[in-house]
């Protein structure tokens, strides 16, 4: 089957998305206005943009705004934001996922300068216009009419009045959609030539420059140029007209920018009704996580990541993602690692369409059965446990403790994700410290906290000591055990650690300290004193 | 009973002993039907005096002596003492742990120093929340996980509200549901507790005689069904138990002791 594209184009988008956001409600600004955007271009304001109804006043893109305003005085002039323009256009770029998870932004759209306030959006949506097959209906191009027709009307409840065209080519997709009239066109499989043929030359987004150069020869419309040999075309028209040419007849592909990655497990339900309440939302999730778990199941898959996307009627898409440790196809588990987040789930008006996804996932491996000993189950449960926490608290919430070959207490260790691998170090086949090395704390301060110790003689263990404002007697002392910086570690932190010589001490009431003098006192190093840990 | 509180000899004081077995008795078959499951905590003393060991599936209270954060490792290394008899006798598996980022005295647990007790950080899973609610939450989630042994909570020194019983009381249902076991550390501003925990327990750090070896002066301050009563223990690191301190032995006539002030029978 080929491949078919779906071009959609929003002649005015920057002028219907700014008089929606005005009049807050779609479809009531009026829409027939002349309207201008206009920036500043050394202290004049140029126009910028024009809508349909301005341009067909004779306004056109970098004229001032003064002579504009004497064609035109009641025009309306906004002010371009370039910066507004991408941000919406990215918005209604996720929206569009609603129909394909392959949508691109269409950049060759600077070309087009006599629209500069125009959108286009190239949808691949080759396998998806099936999901729009109304009753009864078994022709492939039926299809696409339903899809194409689902996706004007919703495009006008939003505001947008749009032209759409579908062909078996991003480009020749894009020539229909701009350059002819219907508001949907669809162009039959194989039959690009003659779709493109009447449109003029224009149509093929080539350069203004070039444009005007064949125009001088007579060529005007594309079915001249399709019939000329290529090789004096290049030649005289430069090698970008014949790749345009080319393009636009499907006979070279088009790199485009689809952004997703392609999330080959999705599962969608639509709403006729728009629904809002919260039962609903966890209804519908429940419904297409279980669908697209019931598809990985078959395809042997599981997944790692997964997100829930909320269309909402107003062209808001608001989703959530979870991730699991281990490849997982049960909907009930995903279920409980997304519903964490409803809560910043605004319904607004309503929500039409929900859409599960496998963003990542493992092909068979990983996935436990139900099967299993009861330690096996254990160890699931607590990774699910993990999961579930870490997605509500955040990913760096939740770690074990890793050991590290290192003598320095504070490197010893450090915080892993998960379970250690089959070749990382663990607490059972790390090579265990000699007994003198072996009593550390239970608790270790994250930085060492310096204290005020007093010792008899300048190598002995401190007789009293004040921390954070407390004051404790030295009863027992053991030490001193001493650390040498690794300065085999080309580490900056190691420039300035001294020797440590560590002292392990019990205060009257029992209260038992490791503590640590910074410097040796035999090189006559200033003693600086140091809190490290508690013992219970 | 070896309980040495009722070690009397007139038949009136033996009558009222074996009342209170009675009562003990009804109390613990309401609490969960048939006998609640323990472990030993691998000091006879101890072990008889709490009718068995510590109850597993419930939640235990281990209270500081310093007040508004925990100042001294006592609290967690006798917490991480319980665990580490929890996963030898109690049931294997795993151990959540809800630290407190913000314990400015108490540091963050150190694996090294788990691991010098007898606690495997293998099979220790942390947690760290930035507030109250988020870690009893997790520990919550915690004890509806049958696949763990035991989860523990770090608390901050607020007085817990309403909010704050009701949620000890909810962890003690997930508690008994799952049958895992749950500790709950706290400073001492805190030891007006909602009295929905099965046992709460004084720690205070005891002098090691110069051994420097773990050592506590506990006060089991409350008991479901049992006595308050006082101990001062010692770790053994090597076999994995709790033992007297021998160090203490002229006072073995105060060891096991009764505590005259503290709260009798509170398991009203």
């Amino acid at each position: 089957m080929a491949r078919r594209f779906l071009y959609l184009y929003i002649p005015d988008f920057a002028f219907e998305w700014r008089g929606r956001e005005a009049t807050g409600a779609a479809g009531t600004a009026a829409p027939d206005a002349p309207a201008v955007l206009t920036r500043r271009l050394v202290g004049t304001e140029v126009i910028a943009a024009v809508n349909g109804a301005a341009a067909l006043q004779g306004i056109a893109v970098g004229r001032t705004l003064a002579d504009a305003r004497a064609m035109m005085p009641g025009l309306t002039v906004l002010e371009a934001d370039p910066a507004a323009d991408r941000k919406r256009l990215e918005r209604l770029r996720a929206w569009c996922h609603r129909y394909t998870p392959m949508v691109a932004l269409d950049d060759k759209a600077a070309p087009f300068t006599g629209e500069g306030g125009s959108a286009g959006l190239i949808l691949d949506i080759t396998g998806c216009a099936h999901l729009f097959r109304q009753d009864g209906a078994e022709d492939f191009a039926t299809e696409e009419q339903a899809l194409g027709r689902d996706c004007l009307a919703a495009l006008e409840r939003l505001g947008f009045a749009a032209r759409l065209a579908v062909a078996d080519a991003p480009d020749a997709a894009r020539a229909v959609a701009r350059f002819s009239a219907p508001m949907l066109t669809l162009v039959p499989e194989g039959k690009l030539r003659m779709a493109l043929e009447p449109l003029p030359v224009a149509a093929l987004g080539i350069a203004a420059a070039t444009v005007e150069a064949l125009d001088r020869v007579g060529l005007r419309r594309i079915a001249q140029l399709a019939g000329q040999p290529r090789a004096p075309l290049a030649n005289r028209f430069g090698l970008a007209l014949v790749e345009a040419l080319d393009r636009a007849l499907g006979e070279l592909s088009a790199a485009l920018d689809m952004r997703l990655p392609e999330a080959p497990f999705q599962e969608r339900i639509a709403f006729a009704e728009p629904i809002a309440l919260r039962e609903d939302l966890e209804a519908s999730a429940r419904r297409t996580l279980g669908a697209l778990c019931r598809r990985l199941e078959r395809e042997q898959a599981g997944a790692r990541r997964v997100r829930l996307r909320f269309f909402r009627v107003d062209g808001e898409v608001l989703q959530v993602s979870a991730g699991t440790s281990r490849a997982c196809r049960d909907a009930d588990t995903l279920f409980r690692l997304l519903a964490q987040h409803f809560d910043k789930i605004d319904p607004g008006f309503g929500i039409d369409m929900v859409l599960a996804e496998m963003l990542e996932g493992d092909r068979a491996a990983g996935v436990q059965a139900a099967l299993g000993s009861t330690e096996m189950r254990d160890r699931d449960a607590v990774t699910d446990l993990g999961d579930r926490l870490a997605n509500r608290l955040g990913a760096d919430a939740v770690h074990r403790l890793q050991p590290v070959e290192s003598h320095l207490p504070e490197r010893a260790e450090k915080r892993a994700a998960g379970r250690p691998g089959r070749k990382g170090l663990t607490w059972t086949n790390i090579r265990p410290p000699a007994p003198e090395r072996a009593a550390r704390p239970v608790r270790l301060m994250r930085r060492p906290e310096p204290v005020e110790a007093t010792a008899l003689l300048p190598d002995h263990p401190p007789a009293r000591f004040r921390w954070r404002g407390a004051e404790y007697r030295v009863a027992h002392a053991a030490g001193p055990e001493r650390i040498a910086p690794e300065w085999w570690r080309a580490g900056n932190d190691d420039a300035e650690m001294l020797t440590r010589d560590y002292f392990r001490l019990e205060d009257g009431e029992g209260r038992r300290f490791w503590l640590y003098r910074d410097g040796l006192a035999e090189r006559g190093e200033a003693p600086k004193w140091f809190l490290h840990g508690l013992f219970s | 009973m070896g309980d040495p509180k009722h070690r009397d000899e007139t038949g009136q004081r033996a009558d009222l002993a074996s009342l209170r077995a009675e009562v003990r008795a009804i109390e613990r078959g309401s609490a969960g039907g048939a006998r609640i499951a323990r472990f030993s905590l691998g000091l006879p003393a101890l072990d008889t005096h709490l009718g068995g060991g510590l109850a597993l599936g419930r939640v235990h209270e281990l209270v500081g002596e310093a007040r508004g954060e925990l100042r001294d490792g006592s609290v967690f290394g006798f917490a991480a003492a319980l665990l580490t008899r929890l996963l030898a006798d109690g049931r294997g598996g795993e151990i959540l742990w809800c630290a407190r980022e913000a314990n400015m005295f108490g540091g963050m647990p150190y694996g090294w120093g788990l691991k010098a007790l007898g606690l495997d950080p293998e099979r220790v899973l942390f947690v760290r929340a930035r507030d109250e609610a988020e870690r009893l939450w997790a520990m919550e989630e915690g004890l509806r996980c049958g696949g763990l042994a035991g989860v523990v909570a770090e608390l901050g020194s607020a007085r817990p509200g309403e909010a704050g019983r009701v949620a000890e009381r909810r962890l003690q249902l997930a508690a008994e549901t799952s049958g895992v076991t749950g500790l709950l550390l706290r400073p001492l501003a805190t030891s007006v507790s909602s009295g929905a925990a099965d046992s709460r327990w004084r720690i205070a750090a005891a002098p090691s005689g110069g051994t420097l070896q773990p050592s506590w002066a506990i006060s089991l301050e409350r008991l479901r069904g049992g006595q308050p009563a006082a101990w001062l223990l010692r770790w053994d690191a090597v076999r994995g138990r709790f033992s007297d301190r021998e160090a203490f032995s002229g006072q073995s006539g105060r060891s096991p002791k009764t505590q005259p002030g503290a709260e009798r029978n509170a398991a009203a």
